[in-house]
């Protein structure tokens, strides 16, 4: 297991005509749950793709302990496969032509022999509850049990960052608790720093303790979720 | 009913659709990534056979691969044989009809899987070409396999370019769209009805096929 390292993020992007608005956010995450706090549109999307390497920031430096992801003064870039940070879309993004059991062992580092790949997928499976549901193509499964699913794909892999991009959102209040659970555990037992993106302030308190709140590209604030989003 | 047209036909098809799957897939993905400069010029150069007069394609190819030409040359010191006016002749005139066909639904097909999807692959760990065969490619593989049979059927029943590059030699270039021409031409229609039907059975199974295979796409 790797040792307890923070993940450093320097992000900064010109408003482009898709995206209407310049970014120039800077925070820590540190090993467990990072909540990242704003509304639609602050630009909480964005910097988790320039943080898994699938958008290129203007400047800016992206950082885990002493490992460089991103450097604009150098020029550095780690393409995405090789940053091992697990990114949990909103639209879950589960292979439809590969089942449950194939999805999550995807993820598994191909260095590791077939059968412990196999092994690992369905433990993670087992433990987040859908072992069940192993054999089945995403497309028959509930809304539930595919959240659940590509949360055991994100975490199966050992991942070194762990990012959930309003994962929880379509989610009911008494699932969205059981599931917090599991993934804090998880976040827990590995020990990395991982980000979770909400706009929704219920969710916030409910999912973690940290706070970044974000708002129009910019960090207003970084601090307990208790704090920062009861004082208005 | 001639046998031999037929069975001809079908093997240069075949190998035609299997040297369109290889190029057509390649240059589809080319067209389909957004990193691609001037796509849109190159898409309408390679669409060009669909248009162009089977004469001024024949044309191309003859001077492409011609007894006079670096490919052609290089062809005849390596296997003793010219293309053209050889079954390889055929073969590379088919291809050229059937080409499109594939370049135009691989394109389209690899387009339309979700881009969300094969950067999830990328986050978990595929490398660009790993994400491109197990992710990218398995999603479009339906619209791919519809563009192969039109691709095919093209092949098969492909005239002005076979003749023009490979001629009409009964017994080795001479293909079922060859001989049904030289048997109407003698008042022989009787031996050409064999052909007729099993091509136009044959077109007739691939276009319902490709339905279905579109309908079974828009569905998942």
């Amino acid at each position: 297991m790797s040792a307890e390292r923070a993940l450093a993020v320097r992000v900064q992007l010109a408003a482009t005509r898709q995206r209407g608005l310049a970014i120039d956010a800077a925070f820590d995450v540190p090993p467990g749950i990072t909540i990242l706090f704003g509304p639609s549109g602050a630009g909480k999307s964005t910097i988790l793709s320039a943080i898994a390497g699938l958008l290129r920031p203007d400047a800016g430096r992206v950082s885990l302990g002493d490992e460089v992801w991103f450097d604009a003064a150098s020029g550095k870039s780690l393409p995405p496969h090789l940053r091992k940070a697990s990114v949990v879309f909103q639209s879950l993004s589960l292979f439809p032509h590969l089942s449950a059991l194939d999805n999550v062992e995807y993820g598994i580092d191909r260095a590791v022999p077939r059968d412990q790949r196999r092994a690992r997928a369905l433990a993670m499976l087992a433990r987040i509850k859908v072992l069940h549901v192993a054999a089945r193509k995403p497309r028959t499964l509930s809304g539930g049990e595919a959240q659940r699913v590509a949360l055991a794909r994100a975490f199966a892999r050992d991942p070194k960052v762990v990012l959930l991009d309003e994962a929880f959102s379509a989610m009911d209040r008494a699932l969205r608790r059981s599931l917090h659970a599991e993934v804090s555990a998880l976040v827990g037992e590995l020990s990395v720093p991982c980000i979770q993106v909400t706009h929704d302030p219920e969710e916030a308190q409910t999912m973690g303790s940290r706070c970044v709140k974000l708002e129009a590209g910019r960090v207003l604030a970084v601090g307990p979720v208790a704090e920062l989003l009861l004082v208005r | 009913m001639q046998w031999a047209p037929l069975a001809l036909s079908f093997e240069v098809a075949i190998a035609a659709t299997a040297l369109a799957a290889v190029m057509g897939v390649l240059l589809g993905a080319l067209l389909a990534s957004r990193r691609f400069p001037a796509r849109d010029l190159f898409d309408a150069l390679f669409t060009l056979p669909m248009v162009l007069p089977p004469t001024v394609l024949g044309y191309y190819v003859l001077v492409s691969i011609g007894r006079s030409s670096a490919l052609g040359r290089a062809f005849e010191r390596v296997t003793g044989s010219s293309i053209v006016f050889t079954v390889f002749g055929a073969i590379v005139a088919a291809t050229v009809g059937s080409l499109p066909l594939v370049i135009k639904s691989a394109r389209a097909a690899l387009e339309s899987v979700d881009p969300a999807l094969v950067a999830a692959a990328r986050t978990l760990g595929a490398s660009p070409l790993r994400a491109f065969f197990t992710v990218k490619l398995p999603l479009a593989s339906s619209g791919i396999l519809a563009g192969l049979m039109l691709g095919f059927a093209r092949a098969l029943g492909d005239f002005g370019v076979t003749l023009m590059v490979a001629g009409d030699i009964p017994g080795e270039t001479q293909t079922a769209s060859l001989a049904i021409y030289d048997a109407i031409q003698s008042n022989q229609d009787a031996r050409a009805a064999g052909m007729i039907a099993v091509l136009t059975a044959l077109g007739a199974a691939v276009l319902y096929a490709v339905n279905r295979l579109t309908r079974l796409r828009n569905e998942r």
